[in-house]
């Protein structure tokens, strides 16, 4: 594929998992009240996020709303991937247990640096990884971030264009 | 709606049928447009986000029109077995289910073919493995129609090509400002002795008839725009063709087969409306303006006692010859400012190399780009560069407003063996075959793309591009320059429609889309296509008038 719509394409980015059908354009706005993931999973999320996307001097995943934007958009119409998500969460639990005896939450930053370094070439027990490849979960939760660092901010990441701003790109029609 | 027989039905409100629809109407012929997609209301979304274009494998779909409802079938070759594929699928080509089609979601360039391009068999010679031939008409023929589509939409661009074929008059819009990365490749390329000159775009850059000029949002490759200023049938031709009260625009009608009368001639199609219910629309002319995979598909399924294997299918060469283009996107990083944040995007051309380079046939025109957009970059990175994490949210930051990208629309061999077919296991929503698709490179291809990389990998280092990313080619696949499926050519053997895209052997039945293209040009293809279907409607017309149908007369 040689277009220039997969020219930017350095990396396949078309994810493992089909959207639904005709899903309504429409983007929730409903709080922390309704949310996806309990407590636990929820902290699984934050963390990966921030690993994929982490603070330096500029903001995180976490203080750009990026694991709300998650919960958000898979609330919203993939019910489907959300167990995909939670079945990565224990894989990538079971995995730091393996690697580290400890709990993936319980790890150093570092320590889950290169765990996710491991979990992105597939370098895991695959005893820990029976639902889901640590590979397709490692991309999948890749991607997911990025759109949500990257997106509009009214998708719930990118809080105040943050992202947007420490890159020099300009909506003028969000102005 | 009205079962009346109607003058011409026209099978997609695309780049061509809304071409046909317009000179058709205009011309007093009472026309049904069908389009199997809605009419977008653009006030109701923010269409300049990223999340939302026709970018595959988002967490929102893409909002082309496109969904589960229409699959289809891939494989590379004959030793694949097929994939079923969906909209989001990188092998899935893509245009749209849409009002406007495609065209809205382009890049707007809206470049002539040269006049080699016309003659490729006479200028490159046979070569094993490909059905390389002339083309039925001239540069100089399509000239004039050229020009039409170029005045009726609207087209930006600068005399400046020293390879171009002759114009009968200059661009209607003046070019577009040039970006500082342009600046940067238009200097490099004079030092290194080619000739450099602005893209022609699809771009209102100034006010151009009715339209809003364009205000310069970098969201424009891949989306809508919502000012009206780029190029489509939709901002120029739709309104006046639906004001002149001669055509019927009938959206969400998914057309099953064009249907026959008892001796076997065309009479219309049958078509599943908004609700799901299988009507006919009677017509005396049937134009399918569907694209080069869904008008092969609509031809396969209309099989009949008269058309066992189709509707001009006597010789096998429905659907054959699929093409698009082979090209390397290669992306310059620099250490200054290339882009001021705004759009469109594509700036300087050069066509030096096209169609004359030893050991491979074939042409293309280098141009740059050097907008970017948000999540797009992220994918942007050298080789073995981290994928995520702090150096990859630093490289974004560095790098994001100093890129430039070469990319050449590199002409593919066509070969007999790269094919829409219909499915005999898949079917859409409404039951009907869905197109498989059979697709990989010429080795000659690979040569030109090959060739190309390393002209642009020269260009983006004589420009000052501290790193220079690129990749060799895939293994092939077609998007939305999809072509070639419906040869036009005077031999009914070795072509499915005549020079003026009426099926051979059927007198009412019209093929006025990408798949008349005999070879795929290094060029982007929309201008030719259109230009064909100013073509064709006025043979249409002329022959219309002349009488030539039964009870064709134009009613004014």
């Amino acid at each position: 594929m040689t277009l220039s719509r997969r020219g930017f394409m350095f990396l396949l980015s078309a994810l493992p998992f089909a959207p639904p059908a005709a899903l309504a354009q429409s983007v929730s706005r409903s709080g922390r009240t309704n949310r996806l993931f309990d407590d636990s999973d929820r902290r699984f999320l934050d963390d990966l996020c921030e690993q994929i996307f982490p603070k330096d001097e500029f903001p995180g995943a976490i203080e750009l709303g990026v694991p709300d934007f998650i919960e958000g958009r898979l609330r919203d119409g993939h019910a489907d991937w959300a167990a995909v998500y939670r079945a990565g969460f224990r894989s990538t639990d079971a995995s730091s247990r393996s690697v580290y005896e400890k709990g993936f939450l319980e790890i150093a930053f570092d320590e889950q640096t290169r765990l996710l370094e491991r979990m992105q070439t597939g370098d895991l027990p695959n005893a820990d990884w029976s639902s889901v490849p640590a590979r397709d979960f490692f991309r999948m939760i890749r991607d997911h971030t990025m759109q949500g660092a990257y997106s509009h901010p009214k998708y719930g990441g990118n809080r105040n264009k943050a992202s947007w701003d420490m890159i020099g790109y300009y909506d003028f029609w969000v102005e | 709606m009205s079962q009346e027989t109607v003058d011409a039905i026209i099978v997609g409100a695309g780049a061509s049928g809304g071409v046909v629809a317009h000179e058709l109407a205009h011309a007093g012929l009472h026309v049904a447009l069908l389009e199997r997609g809605p009419q977008l209301n653009v006030k109701d979304f923010q269409l300049h986000d990223e999340m939302i274009t026709n970018s595959k494998g988002h967490v929102l779909p893409p909002f082309n029109g496109l969904d589960h409802r229409h699959p289809r079938e891939f494989r590379h070759t004959a030793a694949d077995a097929f994939q079923k594929i969906f909209p989001e699928h990188g092998s899935y080509p893509l245009l749209a289910a849409v009002v406007g089609g495609g065209q809205l979601f382009y890049g707007a360039l809206m470049w002539r073919f040269l006049p080699i391009d016309f003659r490729a068999k006479s200028a490159y010679g046979t070569m094993e493995g490909s059905t390389l031939d002339d083309w039925p008409l001239s540069y100089d023929e399509l000239e004039p129609f050229y020009d039409k589509a170029e005045y009726q939409l609207g087209v930006a661009g600068e005399d400046g090509d020293p390879f171009a074929g002759k114009r009968s008059r200059p661009f209607p819009l003046p070019p577009v400002d040039l970006q500082p990365g342009d600046l940067l490749v238009k200097k490099a390329a004079q030092r290194l002795g080619y000739h450099p000159f602005t893209v022609p775009l699809g771009i209102a850059t100034e006010r151009y008839k009715d339209r809003n000029p364009c205000v310069r949002h970098p969201c424009c490759n891949l989306f809508i725009c919502e000012v009206g200023a780029k190029s489509t049938i939709v901002s120029a031709l739709l309104p006046a063709t639906l004001a002149t009260g001669n055509c019927q625009l009938i959206t969400e009608a998914v057309v099953k087969e064009v249907t026959t009368d008892r001796h076997g001639r065309p009479n219309g199609v049958s078509y599943f409306d908004k609700s799901g219910k299988l009507r006919n629309q009677a017509s005396q002319l049937v134009i399918l303006a569907a694209s080069a995979t869904e008008t092969p598909r609509l031809l396969l399924n209309s099989r009949s006692r008269w058309f066992p294997k189709g509707m001009g299918n006597h010789n096998d060469w429905v659907g054959r010859n699929l093409m698009d283009h082979i090209g390397p996107s290669v992306v310059g990083l620099f250490n200054e400012t290339t882009n001021e944040g705004i759009g469109p995007g594509p700036g300087i051309a050069i066509n030096d190399f096209y169609g004359k380079n030893p050991g491979f046939a074939g042409g293309g025109c280098i141009y740059s780009r050097t907008e970017a957009l948000p999540i797009a970059f992220t994918n942007v990175r050298p080789p073995g560069a981290p994928t995520w994490g702090k150096a990859h949210k630093k490289f974004q930051r560095d790098y994001f407003r100093r890129q430039v990208r070469l990319w050449v629309p590199g002409e593919a061999r066509p070969k007999f063996e790269n094919r829409v077919e219909v499915s005999p296991n898949v079917r859409d929503a409404w039951g009907i075959p869905v197109s498989r698709i059979t697709h990989s490179l010429h080795p000659n291809d690979y040569q030109l793309y090959e060739f190309f990389r390393g002209k642009m990998i020269e260009l983006l280092k004589e420009a000052g591009a501290a790193d220079v990313l690129s990749r060799p080619a895939g293994k092939g696949g077609v998007d939305a320059h999809q072509c070639g499926t419906c040869r036009m050519g005077d031999d009914p053997k070795t072509s499915v429609v005549d020079r003026y895209g009426k099926v051979h052997g059927v007198d009412n039945l019209f093929v006025v889309d990408g798949s008349l293209l005999v070879t795929a040009g290094g060029r982007n293809p929309s201008l030719t296509i259109q230009a064909l279907a100013f073509w064709i409607s006025d043979y249409i017309v002329r022959q219309w008038k002349g009488g030539s149908w039964k009870g064709g007369r134009a009613r004014t």
